[in-house]
């Protein structure tokens, strides 16, 4: 049976979104904290606790 | 909850008909290969975006504070008011099956697939119900024990919408919502440290691994999106995208884990979702879509 895909195309895909993923990386700052650079902040440190939303949308009642 | 929570949820449902998935369905749909799905995952993104943009404002329409069922009906009491709820919708769907067809289908509730052996089913599908209930549940619990919040999925599109556009040079800053501090450090910090993103990516390649292995891999897109069905896709994920920012989270988020923390907004959110699915199951025709 004829294949409805072309794995050159899917590869192809899959191999952009992964440079896509490495260049957000290696410029973030989990990746500066980990390869030594302090005073940084990152999210694996940070999680907003008044928030009220899993998005970090504020409560109505703490907004102006 | 409040007014963005009512129109996000409601437009999100209506979006679900247009763009053919909901949050989990369009990344695996995506994931099997399905052309139509990846426009609307585009403008899924694109929705979602614009609806960071624009909740600061919704937020200010009148609404009031998340109400967590265990703080007002204690643990107990607010397990056994969702299991009634739970319940009623359950009766109530199978009314409306016997009424339609006449008896209700039992057999995707069976532990054992009917025509393969557990094996082969566990390979290459079609898993019985009863198997992805519980997987569901236990990974849920596991999401909630190991990263301290449950399953999400449509946050992680806006972070990825966002770094679209600031890698293009837009300053997100400006807007208010990436301004809030877990989208700001979510927007500056990589993807792989986002929990939600680094699911979705492990989502994608399951579905695409699932697909491969019963060999429908991208089976669904022999014919490419045309003409209305396109549109469809497009203005089903845009419609996915801006209701989700609004209504907090999608079929997911919102509903799925939103109902596991006992959350009243989940409750609102599914009836406002299934108003709008109404109206989308209306709207299909118009742009050829088989209902």
């Amino acid at each position: 049976m004829k294949r409805a895909y072309s794995r050159t195309r899917i590869l192809l895909a899959l191999g952009v979104i992964l440079v896509l993923i490495m260049v957000d990386h290696l410029n973030s700052p989990t990746f500066a904290f980990n390869s030594g650079q302090g005073n940084v902040q990152t999210a694996l440190m940070q999680r907003d606790e008044s928030a009220c939303a899993p998005c970090g949308a504020p409560c109505p009642s703490t907004r102006d | 909850m409040g007014t963005s929570l009512v129109v996000g949820s409601f437009l999100f449902g209506m979006g679900m008909q247009l763009g053919g998935g909901c949050g989990s369905g369009t990344l695996f749909t995506v994931g099997a290969g399905n052309i139509r799905m990846v426009v609307t995952l585009v403008f899924f993104i694109v929705g979602t975006v614009i609806g960071s943009m624009h909740l600061p404002w919704w937020l200010d329409q009148p609404g009031f504070d998340p109400v967590p069922l265990v703080n007002t009906l204690g643990l107990s009491g607010a397990i056994i008011a969702q299991l009634v709820g739970l319940g009623l919708v359950a009766w109530w769907v199978n009314r409306i099956e016997r009424k339609a067809h006449g008896s209700i289908e039992r057999n995707e509730l069976l532990w054992k697939s009917q025509g393969h052996g557990v094996l082969r089913t566990l390979v290459s599908g079609r898993w019985p119900f009863t198997w992805a209930i519980l997987i569901l549940a236990a990974g849920n619990a596991l999401t909630l024990a190991v990263s301290g919040a449950p399953w999400s999925i449509t946050f992680a599109f806006n972070v990825w919408g966002a770094k679209a556009l600031e890698a293009v040079g837009v300053n997100m800053a400006q807007f208010e919502f990436w301004t809030w501090d877990y989208p700001a450090i979510a927007l500056k910090d990589s993807v792989l440290t986002h929990i939600p993103s680094v699911m979705n990516f492990g989502l994608l390649l399951g579905a695409m691994l699932a697909a491969g292995l019963a060999n429908k891999f991208n089976e669904a897109s022999r014919n490419r999106p045309e003409g209305r069905q396109f549109m469809a896709a497009v203005v089903g994920g845009l419609m996915l995208g801006y209701g989700a920012r609004l209504g907090f989270g999608c079929n997911i988020g919102a509903l799925f884990s939103g109902i596991a923390s006992a959350s009243l907004h989940a409750w609102i959110w599914f009836a406002c979702a299934f108003a709008g699915s109404l109206i989308g199951i209306r709207l299909r025709p118009f742009f050829r879509l088989p209902n």
